[in-house]
């Protein structure tokens, strides 16, 4: 009897926990970046395989970033300039390449601590700024920026020790469509893409 | 002691000609658009917002540039790589970190002069303690002891130091084997080289400790950027393009000391009530 009640403390306990994880908190900032910072965590530390971790992860991450406004913003002024099919066209790469760059990083995920230290509003966005602590050597600092979408937040930007992944990419199609055209900028995500499937990092 | 001048002074030439090859070419940065308009729906409102990084992305040696970049990635991957993996593997990462420790507090000494030209006696005297508590007790600097008491490090160097003096966008440069920096930062680093007691000769003059610190430097640097660089180099279109953004940008926040305009400044750690801030959720 006891072993039952203790099981279904356990239960009780583990749906518990995992409840504010399941409903993001959209009305602070700080309260929805460590909800998804504790759903991250708990797929990375489950016993699932990469395989498995990655679909979940690349679910995470496509439901939490904001890729119609990064995309964007990436290619800047030019992306005005195209005609709707390949406007289309560009937003289906971009959002793939994204997701398979940025989801692959998981795997040098070994066990750091992360904390959210603070926030504050950016225009009509906010910065929420994260520290991941590595061992004997300075956290590396990560502020995400938050930005209201649908009644809750999105995650429209990382920045990485003050290099911003957006303003980043956006110098790197530049440079690419400067060379190649729009179109051959489109044809290169897709490549990169295709190519980083194929050879992941290890 | 004159080898090294003569190192510096090749180095400095090799920047300032790639630089003034097309000098009067200077390319003009976007003009700052204001971001924040009102209508956060439209294309427009994103695609002509400026980055929040307003930094000029001037480089007008870029074919020079490119080329020594390729040299670079060819010296890169037959050598420093190779031998960063190779530390890498063999030295365990306690091992790693004692030896970036020792090293970081060798430059100690720059930091606290540059937060004193900065006018910023607080990093001055933070770094000064950090030196002493960790020269002593942190043996030697292997260990970060000064941390543990709340003295934080933050690097300050003299391209930093001519950046709050006012020079905050500078062209461009791709320097041989030392990689991204920019006409200020190439000359900040021969100041920081000789204004180092470690490497100007006023601690030791014997070359073979000089050299040698400065080859373990560039191991320990190359190792401890290996799994950004990988990154980079996967994920990338163009990556001198990117190299060349990050640089500029990373450069940008430690000019402003990590309060770049899109990394929080003012961090509190409660958060404001979003009711208090304009809503512009009606976004597609």
């Amino acid at each position: 009897m006891t072993k039952n009640i203790k099981k279904f403390a356990l239960v009780i306990a583990f749906i518990l926990s995992a409840a504010p994880a399941m409903a993001a908190d959209c009305s602070d900032p700080k309260n929805y970046v460590e909800g998804v910072k504790n759903d991250v965590l708990a797929v990375l530390n489950g016993n699932a395989d990469a395989a498995t971790k990655k679909t979940k992860l690349n679910a995470i991450f496509l439901n939490v970033a904001d890729v119609n406004f990064m995309g964007k913003f990436a290619l800047g002024r030019t992306y005005s300039q195209l005609t709707p099919a390949q406007q289309k066209d560009y937003m289906a790469a971009y959002s793939e390449y994204l997701s398979a760059s940025y989801v692959d990083k998981f795997k040098e995920y070994n066990g750091q601590n992360i904390t959210v230290t603070g926030v504050k509003p950016n225009g009509d966005d906010f910065s929420v700024e994260t520290s991941i602590e590595r061992e004997g050597k300075q956290p590396i600092i990560v502020t995400y920026r938050l930005r209201k979408a649908g009644g809750c937040f999105k995650v429209g930007d990382i920045i990485a020790e003050g290099v911003s992944l957006i303003t980043t990419e956006r110098q790197d199609f530049a440079s690419v469509a400067n060379q190649k055209g729009t179109d051959g900028l489109i044809q290169t995500l897709k490549d990169k893409t295709e190519q980083y499937k194929n050879a992941p990092a290890e | 002691m004159k080898n090294k001048i003569l190192i510096l002074l090749v180095v400095f030439f090799a920047s300032f000609s790639a630089a003034s090859a097309n000098e009067h070419h200077s390319s003009s940065p976007t003009q700052p658009a204001n971001a924040q308009t009102s209508d956060a729906t439209s294309d427009d409102a994103i695609t002509q917002a400026d980055s929040d990084y307003n930094y000029e992305n001037s480089d007008p040696a870029e074919p020079v540039n490119r080329a020594i970049f390729k040299f670079n990635n060819v010296i890169d991957g037959v050598l420093l790589k190779p031998v960063a993996r190779g530390y890498k593997y063999v030295v365990p990462q306690w091992g790693r970190a004692r030896v970036s420790n020792a090293l970081y507090n060798l430059t100690e000494p720059v930091t606290v002069l540059n937060s004193v030209l900065q006018a910023d006696p607080q990093n001055a005297f933070t770094s000064l303690w950090r030196f002493i508590l960790n020269s002593t007790f942190g043996l030697l600097g292997t260990f970060d002891v000064a941390s543990d008491f709340g003295l934080k490090p933050r690097q300050e160097d003299f391209g930093q130091t001519l950046g709050v003096w006012g020079w905050k966008d500078s062209d461009y440069v791709e320097l041989p084997i030392i990689g991204p920096s920019t006409l200020r930062d190439t000359l900040g680093l021969g100041v920081d080289y000789v204004s180092n007691p470690f490497y100007n000769g006023m601690v030791t003059d014997n070359d073979y400790v000089v050299y040698g610190l400065l080859g373990i430097r560039l191991v320990d640097t190359r190792a401890n950027y290996l799994e950004v660089t990988d990154q980079i180099d996967r994920t990338s279109l163009d990556t001198y393009a990117t190299y060349r953004s990050a640089y500029l940008q990373k450069r940008a926040n430690d000019i402003k000391n990590g309060q770049s305009r899109a990394v929080a400044n003012n961090f509190t750690n409660s958060s404001p009530q979003t009711s208090d801030y304009p809503h512009s959720n009606n976004r597609p």
